[in-house]
């Protein structure tokens, strides 16, 4: 949901910035010292003064208004930008009690528990009469009762928990304690051969877990005209399916990041590339921040920058969207109008979970049905919006049943919602821990593969990704597919992957030469 | 040098004069700041500002001396004193400020002169008072029965809800330290529901919400639920019948006198009549003198309820409330008080799809279109003018029925107000850079800095965000877990009732309620399975339709009266509120209170409505007076 993010950022971030400098009774001191405080910057240096008086002599290199403006803010902005990276704590312990080491590494297989799938299905099987849909609604004011109770009567008479828990076996799985939190991951190891291994490690989103990839894993195995074969290091973000949650405040993406590369430590990988999309991105992108020299690549789904330069160089573009956008995929992103407006309307639950994931919890936590409408929703949503104006949504076109099924039942089993709801209250808890700003706003030298769908809600062109990705070595902009593209079409992510990785080698070879 | 002594700003030490100029001594400095306090200074002087507030940040100024004990009034020989360590420096920080408040005084001035609709108030748009919401096979339908309503909690239901509370899993631990800041604490909600589940008394309190006389009536399709409570009916059987005479309802003393002679005349002459024809007629003067006998008898009687003046309220709940919210209320406003020469008729409807009003079946039934079904109601029972009260929803709703049926409401008592109006906007934009201008220095802390009001908006305003744009989505959890809709609802009676509560482990929900007024509410929601089409109405009042009838720019000419409480989720001072309601007569502002203020101290919202509508019937005399209305 990196729309979201963006989305949310703009709100959080944006609005408090704009509003602490035009409209607060701080004075511009304070301002400055608040922000002191995020960025270890005590002032603005000498420097940085001068470079803004050298705005005079760049505006006259340019005549083109659009770019005038969009230089004399940026560089403006980049007072914004911290200057260095914090210093983080590699060894925080998230668990219970006091801290141990434990670096065993247990095989584990998903073994759903019956008394609780026995549960799920009584629970199912008296649900309530859920409300009438409004006349010709379809899913526009939320989940179609019609189509739940489709999918929930699939759930208790057709869905096969056994044949299904066998396919969730079907790869490798391991548990080991990192930092006090017992992670679950898949670990796939290629069969020996003469081709360069390369570590790969997949981060999924919400509202998925590891099994988010698991027919891209099928494409990645395939042999391929490379010099190359990945060693695919999948696991779950701690609080989603079967990585245990912490019960401590903070456990924010960039904190996950950190657990997740001590996790490839413990596997042998130094360096290694990363690919991931949803809040999995939030993950990736502060480990290619954090440790960019270990990071030998990243690669995503839902490209986005939160840099202060983008949202001014979007909010520009809106006087000549060609000048920024390629006028093939200028309606992504204008009109700017529509764009916010289908981001609120679409970011209700990610507001929800970065506010008050517990309440929300509680309900979803309490009933299958409606944890099956909840993640329903944002499925559909995914895949195409304007599939929402449809009775069927078009879930059940669009995705394969079983798999949705099949991340339902994990949550269920595994008893993880409230916890992964929180993943998004931590990020956003941008007061109390000032630092997941600072690495959104720190731009990252690690090589950059970005994919971007037809239906995600959130489309930067090129130029504003390198705001934060300055070597943005692979883009590839397609004509179908939503957020959730893993399901729908893993064969395209699994090409691009290899594709990007090439050229990320290539990156480093000329680098090199 | 000779002190001259403060000039009322906090933070100024002394002020003393020399060559000719007044010099201002301060106690807060910050050198970066100069730029805006220079702006701020010169505001202060413009505006006469007594309290200096906005005056924090020179260490020095210097105006011209006009004499002793002067005050900052000449804007054109301020001199800002430059010295010391308190250097004004203007760099480009500065620059940008300043930059920003021409701008924005620029915009202001602009947006103020042309497009401020104070010149060209808009007309209120006219809604269909028919529209019809049910579904489409009872369009034939025209029942205008009132039937009588009694809440039953089926043992159906009542077993359905303990067997789904008692299979609750293992609730996901809140993390170490958390009360509710991320939520509903899942200890403390262990404990609620386990006195849901064990404790709660269902038939008593089934028993406790038949305390009112309630009814049904069919409007516009659906059949609206109401509480109808007369101060000396006990009884729920004949107020239909006195309703419908309309006598009830209309409070004018000379109308009600002219009626009742005109009636009294009828009635004299038909016996009168009869008496002839049977040939007992022989005096006439006796008769006369009889008929004034029971003239004046009517007088002693059912007149004397009119003289002591029953008036009609209308008072409307919001989300997550129900009519539950005022049952401490209402026997406060029904009984008559000492010192008042009137007293309240209470109708309080379930507003749909709220508990036992049905829910429209179609898009489109915002706050606008409720008030046209309230008002349909409030006709139904005879009530062709009534005073209204509300909060939350209740309160956006009131308010439009004050905007749309001007006439018809003789005086709007809220106690959440929150307008809209364009001018309220921009002038609370121009707050946040002088303060003192729109808001008293006391108050200031409800309104400004707006970072941290907005910052407080976004935290809270979650539910709000996703009942707006996918109430069905939530819904479907909710209306299957009862655990899921305590959690969901009850944390709302903590955070709005002291925001601060939220740091509380249990939430503070039994510091100003019980668990049995809290349930009761909850037990409306979850009997009715009414939760998703509660949620519905965000969507339709921030539909692009009904903000498209842009009725917050339209002032009402209905008298206002405004209950603030401390924790009220906004606050607006008189000078804001005046835009959208030009006759308003006062503004109570509480130190304590939340946003369930009725349910929370019924006897605090019982006065001031007293107050209020006292006033109301004064403005109404006063206005008579001048000949303006017929009142």
């Amino acid at each position: 949901m990196a729309h979201k993010t963006l989305f949310y950022i703009v709100l959080c971030v944006g609005l408090f910035r704009t509003d602490a400098i035009f409209f607060s009774d701080l004075s511009f001191a304070e301002i400055i010292k608040i922000y002191a405080q995020y960025y270890n910057e005590a002032t603005v240096s000498d420097a940085e003064l001068s470079e803004t008086r050298n705005i005079a002599d760049v505006v006259q290199q340019n005549d083109n208004l659009y770019k005038n403006l969009t230089c004399l803010i940026e560089n403006f902005l980049k007072r914004y930008v911290p200057s260095s990276m914090p210093t983080l704590a590699q060894n925080k312990w998230w668990g219970e009690g006091p801290p141990y080491v434990d670096t065993s590494i247990r095989p584990y297989e998903i073994r759903f528990n019956r008394q609780v799938i026995d549960e799920l299905r009584a629970r199912l099987a008296y649900r309530k009469n859920f409300t009438r849909n409004l006349e010709g609604s379809a899913n526009t004011y939320g989940m179609n009762r019609n189509l739940l109770n489709q999918v929930l009567d699939y759930w208790l008479n057709r869905y096969d928990f056994e044949t299904r828990e066998r396919y969730l076996n079907r790869f490798p799985q391991y548990i080991t304690n990192v930092q006090g939190l017992d992670i679950h991951y898949i670990h796939i190891v290629p069969p020996p051969g003469s081709k360069k291994v390369i570590p790969l490690l997949m981060i999924h989103g919400w509202p998925v877990t590891n099994r988010e990839y698991y027919a891209v894993y099928d494409f990645l195995l395939e042999p391929k005209n490379t010099n190359f074969v990945f060693e695919i290091i999948a696991p779950s973000i701690p609080g989603y399916g079967y990585s245990q949650p912490t019960y401590k405040i903070g456990l924010a993406p960039y904190q996950v990041g950190i657990i997740f590369k001590n996790l490839m430590a413990r596997l042998g990988h130094q360096k290694f590339y990363i690919h991931a999309g949803d809040v999995g991105l939030w993950v990736g992108s502060h480990m290619s921040t954090i440790y960019q020299e270990d990071v030998l690549g990243l690669h995503t789904t839902t490209p986005y920058s939160a840099m202060p330069q983008t949202f001014v160089k979007i909010a520009l573009g809106a006087l000549n969207p060609t000048s920024l956008v390629d006028s093939r995929y200028v309606n992504r992103l204008y009109p700017l109008t529509m764009t916010l407006i289908n981001l609120i309307e679409s970011s209700g639950f990610f507001h929800m979970h970065a506010t008050r994931p517990d309440t929300l919890g509680v309900g979803l936590e309490d009933s299958p049905s409606g944890l099956a409408a909840w993640l329903l929703a944002i499925y559909i949503q995914a895949a195409n919006p304007n599939a929402l104006k449809r009775d069927d949504g078009n879930l059940l076109q669009a995705y394969n049943i079983d798999d949705i099924l099949d991340v339902l039942t994990i949550y269920w089993d595994s008893h993880c919602i409230t916890t992964s709801l929180r993943f998004y209250a931590e990020f956003t808890a941008v007061l109390q821990d000032p630092t997941n700003i600072k690495l959104e706003l720190t731009p990252t030298q690690v090589p950059y593969g970005a994919l971007k769908f037809r239906y995600e809600v959130l489309y930067q062109p090129d130029s504003l990704l390198k705001n934060k990705y300055p070597n943005l070595v692979h883009s590839t902009t397609l004509d179908f597919g939503g957020h959730f593209s893993s399901f729908e079409y893993p064969d395209v992510i699994a090409n691009s992957i290899y594709q990007a990785v090439e050229k990320m080698q290539n990156f480093y070879r000329t680098k090199a030469g | 040098m000779d002190d001259v002594g403060t000039i009322g700003c906090n933070e100024l030490h002394a002020a003393s004069q020399r060559d000719g100029w007044t010099r201002c001594h301060f106690s807060q400095s910050v050198p970066r700041g100069g730029g805006i306090a220079f702006a701020r200074c010169f505001a202060c002087v413009l505006l006469g500002d007594d309290t200096g507030s906005s005056l924090p940040f020179l260490s020095e100024i210097s105006i011209p001396t006009q004499g002793a004990g002067n005050k900052l009034m000449t804007p054109l020989g301020l001199q800002v004193c430059m010295g010391g360590d308190d250097d004004l420096h203007f760099g480009p920080a500065m620059v940008n400020k300043l930059l920003a408040v021409a701008v924005l005084g620029g915009i202001g001035f602009v947006v103020w002169r042309y497009l401020c609709p104070s010149c060209h108030p808009p007309k209120p748009p006219v809604l269909d008072a028919d529209e019809w919401w049910g579904p489409d096979h009872l369009k034939a339908t025209r029942d205008e029965s009132i039937k009588p309503f009694k809440v039953v909690f089926k043992p159906d239901m009542i077993k359905d809800l303990k067997d789904r509370l008692s299979r609750a899993r293992k609730w996901t631990p809140s993390l170490e330290g958390v009360a509710f800041e991320y939520g509903f604490n899942s200890k403390s909600l262990e404990k609620v529901l386990q006195y849901w589940k064990d404790s709660y008394q269902f038939e008593a309190r089934e028993k406790y919400l038949n305390t009112y006389p309630q009814f049904t009536t069919f409007i516009q399709g659906l059949n609206i639920h109401f509480i109808r409570v007369k101060p000396d009916a006990t009884q729920g059987v004949e107020e239909e019948e006195e309703g419908r005479r309309g006598l009830i309802g209309a409070v004018d003393k000379a109308s009600l006198i002219k009626e009742a002679k005109v009636q009294k005349k009828q009635e004299r002459l038909k016996r009168i009549r009869e008496r002839e024809r049977s040939g007992q007629i022989k005096n006439l003067h006796s008769e006369r003198t009889a008929s004034t006998r029971d003239w004046s008898s009517l007088l002693n009687n059912d007149f004397l309820k009119y003289m002591q003046q029953v008036v009609p309220l209308l008072l409307l709940h919001g989300w997550p409330g129900s009519v539950r919210e005022f049952y401490e209320l209402i026997p406060l406003l029904t009984k008559q008080r000492p010192g008042r020469n009137f007293v309240f008729e209470v109708v309080v409807p379930s507003l749909p799809g709220y508990g036992f009003s049905d829910a429209a079946v179609r898009p489109g039934l915002a706050t606008p279109q409720i008030a046209v079904i309230m008002r349909n109601l409030m006709r139904r029972l005879g009530h062709k003018k009534f005073y209204v009260q509300g909060g939350d929803w209740g309160s956006v709703i009131v308010s439009n029925m004050a905007t749309l049926f001007p006439e018809d409401i003789l005086g709007h008592h809220t106690n959440m107000p929150f307008v809209q109006h364009k001018c309220t906007l921009l002038k609370t934009l121009i707050g946040s850079v002088f303060p003192s201008w729109v808001v008293e220095e006391k108050y200031a802390e409800r309104m400004y800095p707006l970072s941290k009001f907005f910052s407080f908006l976004l935290e809270e305003s979650g539910y709000l965000h996703l009942q707006a744009t996918k109430p069905d989505t939530v819904g479907v959890a909710l209306t299957d877990s009862p655990a899921g809709l305590a959690a969901y609802i009850l944390e709302k009676f903590s955070t709005w009732t002291v925001f601060d509560y939220k740091h509380l482990p249990d939430g503070g929900l039994t510091k100003k309620f019980t668990l049995d007024q809290l349930l009761d509410n909850l037990m409306i929601y979850w009997s009715t399975s009414s939760i998703t089409t509660a949620m519905r109405l965000y969507s339709e009042d921030f539909s692009i339709k009904k903000r498209a009838l842009k009725l917050e720019n339209i002032p009402s000419p209905v008298p206002t009266w405004v209950l603030q409480a401390r924790y009220e989720l906004a606050f607006q001072p008189a000078g804001l509120l005046k835009y959208k309601y030009p006759n308003l007569i006062n503004v109570t502002i509480l130190d304590e209170g939340g946003h369930f203020l009725a349910f929370e101290m019924p006897a605090v919202v019982a006065d001031d409505v007293f107050n209020a509508v006292s006033a109301f019937k004064d403005w109404h005399k006063n206005k008579a007076k001048e000949g303006k209305t017929e009142l």
